[in-house]
């Protein structure tokens, strides 16, 4: 798919204003509830599967 | 006329095609051999084209495609990873949301539309479906196997959000048990120390697994305490803060800077101490890891038969420690374990959901012929090709062709050796291999730098006759598809004294040589295919496998004595193991193979005609892996 030069500069502003205006709020308020991600180490826990 | 499924894996890396007839793999190949670019992730044109011919079959032939992943799950896991990153993940995201809202997270759609393509206006298309990327993987490992029940293992990079799973199949049922979520991942983990020691992701993991027998796991302890936390059962979380593959473009930073003594090297500098011991230590780690998986699944199900799949299956040294250490009784590995080979298991899941039995159990052999289920090329083809080019050739068969090869590799020749069906998977397994003398102590370095132009550490695997294998290597079962590693058998081994005269003058020399030094010590009565450890990624040929291969093994022991052959990919570095005559004579014309094998026909260097690449050097052409 061809682009044109206007598409490409207009893209990045756009991203930028989705990122940081929607993402990053809507992430930040997710994060104090819960870690999408469940980064954590449970030194206490003996095991890390998850049932499917 | 039996069920047609045709099995697709695309859009990530290595995309492939396969099609199987009532549970049964009829054909299976990756798009980068039709393509000629290496691990090509585009929509898999020709391997599905191929497909379809080899099953004598159109599209609308085809009782359904199977997809091997979801992509609107993956697309959910990328979108949690944002929100879970923000706001450093911005590059990521610039670079990966645009063709995620396109087309990506509607991979069916896009099969679709290049089926559509395919099949023309009028075509009738079949039903597109998806499976779980794991499931796939699951799929590949079990329903080929010979086994009527098993545990099976899948652990990779990542899919949707699975990483790693386990599985028992029985039948044609596969029930998962549980899995490890991104970004927890085994897969991750290698591939970032892939980075950080200057390889590529995804295709340099083979070079890491080469380079850690020249190191000492001086780090594996830092790695274990900082890196992983590995519970008794083999699950496991990293330390995410310490990786930059969930946020940025890259797999590792300054936390890997800071831990492992400075920055990554840099792709094709110099190797130093600190990468074979980085090598050494995530390889320790990972068996670590694998044999608590190994041993949790086989526990979990009863099971003394475990199969494998999913990319990090395909690290054999891992493989080779948990059919060593006994965990089961048999290992049996997919041998296109990675994404390769979702293709095919989709096809199979898809064909034993509709009610295809596993007639193969009933017979005690695997389903995967060898693994050769790729194109093969008449005589006819051959020698039009070369009576088209006006290439000289001798024309010779059966015994006397393996008769006249083993004597040429026993007189030191290199032999490239294009027979049959082309090899599903990423290792030559006898039909598109170049073969050399095993016992030669100057043939490592001569494969790796005269005729594949790559790295001199990287070690060359054998290829024996199965009834040999226990006289060479200490394996406990058949390694068809070259996946696991084992040791070279005490009786062949020597104390090395580094001249490669075998004279055993100074025994035990070799003990204060580190690094690359290690290269030059023999260790045994085959060194081309010893690895510094005394390993070996050996291939066993059992009586049914490809004849001809198995003739020229014959030939060469009944010459020799050794029941063996170096058999390496017919390719050279970065490029695509060779599919179509041309591309093998080719490569032959390329490189320092003295002689070509093209099924019946023989062609010797020294009575071609004079080569000229239209490029001035032809490997500028080639992207180093
Ligand atoms: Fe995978």
């Amino acid at each position: 798919m061809t682009r044109s030069r206007w598409t490409d500069l207009a893209r990045r502003p756009a991203l930028a204003a989705l990122y940081f205006l929607v993402l990053t709020p809507i992430g930040l308020c997710v994060r104090r509830i819960r870690d999408p991600l469940r980064r954590s180490w449970h030194a206490c826990a003996t095991t890390y599967w998850d049932h499917p | 006329m039996p069920e047609l499924i045709l099995g697709i894996s695309a859009y990530y890396h290595d995309s492939a095609a396969a099609v199987v007839a009532d549970g049964v793999p009829l054909a299976a190949a990756q798009e980068e051999r039709f393509s000629r670019r290496r691990h090509d992730p585009r929509f898999p044109a020709g391997a599905v084209d191929y497909c379809l011919r080899a099953a004598g079959a159109k599209l609308g032939d085809i009782a359904a495609v199977a997809f091997y992943e979801d992509s609107a799950l993956k697309f959910r896991r990328a979108l949690a990873t944002w929100l879970a990153t923000a706001p450093r993940g911005f590059p990521a995201f610039h670079d990966a949301f645009p063709q995620w809202l396109a087309w990506k997270r509607n991979a069916t759609g896009e099969v679709r539309r290049n089926l559509r393509a395919r099949a023309g206006d009028g075509g009738a298309l079949p039903p597109v479906v998806s499976g779980r990327h794991h499931a796939s993987h699951a799929a590949s490992a079990f329903y080929p196997s010979p086994y009527e029940s098993a545990a099976v293992l899948c652990v990779d990079g990542v899919g949707e959000w699975a990483t790693t799973s386990m599985w028992h199949g029985r039948g044609t049922r596969l029930s998962a048990l549980g899995e490890l979520r991104f970004p927890h991942s085994l897969g991750l983990l290698y591939s970032a120390f892939t980075y950080f020691c200057g390889f590529k992701v995804d295709s340099g993991e083979y070079k890491l697994m080469g380079l850690a027998p020249y190191g000492k796991p001086r780090y594996a302890q830092l790695i274990r305490e900082r890196l992983i936390d590995i519970k008794p059962d083999g699950s496991f979380r990293l330390d995410l803060r310490h990786f930059s593959y969930v946020y940025g473009r890259v797999m590792t930073g300054r936390g890997f800077e800071e831990l492992f003594d400075g920055p990554r090297r840099e792709p094709e500098g110099p190797l130093t101490e600190r990468e074979f011991d980085l090598a050494a230590s995530v390889q320790q780690v990972t068996e670590e890891v694998m044999l608590r998986l190994a041993r949790t699944v086989c526990e979990r199900t009863g099971e003394r038969r475990l199969c494998l799949a999913g990319g990090v299956a395909l690290n054999c040294v891992a493989n080779g420690r948990i059919v060593a250490e006994g965990l089961c009784d048999e290992v049996w590995v997919q041998p296109a374990a990675g994404d390769a080979g979702g293709a095919l298991g989709a096809a199979l899941a898809e064909s034993h959901r509709r009610g295809a039995p596993r007639a193969h159990v009933g017979r005690r052999t695997d389903a995967m012929s060898g693994a050769l289920l790729g194109p093969a090329y008449a005589a006819e083809e051959i020698a039009g090709f070369l009576d088209r080019h006006g290439v000289p050739y001798t024309r010779l068969s059966g015994d006397r062709l393996a008769r006249r090869v083993a004597a040429e590799i026993a007189a030191g020749r290199i032999v490239g050796w294009f027979q049959g069906r082309m090899e599903f998977g990423p290792r030559a397994l006898g039909a598109r291999s170049i073969l050399a003398d095993p016992r030669d102590p100057g043939m490592q370095s001569t494969l790796n730098l005269r005729i594949k132009f790559r790295e001199s550490f990287r070690p060359f695997a054998p290829a024996v006759l199965s009834e040999d294998a226990a006289r060479w290597f200490d394996l406990r079962q058949e390694s068809p598809y070259m996946l696991l590693t084992a040791q070279v058998a005490a009786e062949q081994c020597r104390d090395g004294d580094g001249d490669g005269d075998g004279d055993g003058a100074d025994a035990g020399a070799g003990d204060d040589l580190t690094g690359l030094g290690l290269l030059r010590v023999r260790r045994s009565t085959i060194p081309a295919v010893t690895h510094v450890d005394r390993s070996s990624r050996v291939q066993t040929v059992g009586p049914h496998d490809n004849p001809p291969f198995r003739r020229l093994l014959t030939a060469f022991r009944d010459l020799t004595g050794c029941p063996l052959l170096v058999n390496t990919s017919f390719n050279v570095r970065g490029e695509p193991i060779v599919n179509t005559p041309q591309e093998a004579y080719t490569c032959f014309m390329r490189t320092g193979i003295d002689l070509l094998v093209l099924g019946d026909f023989l062609l010797e260097k020294q009575d071609q005609p004079p080569w000229r690449d239209k490029e001035d050097d032809w490997r500028d052409a080639i992207p180093m892996d």
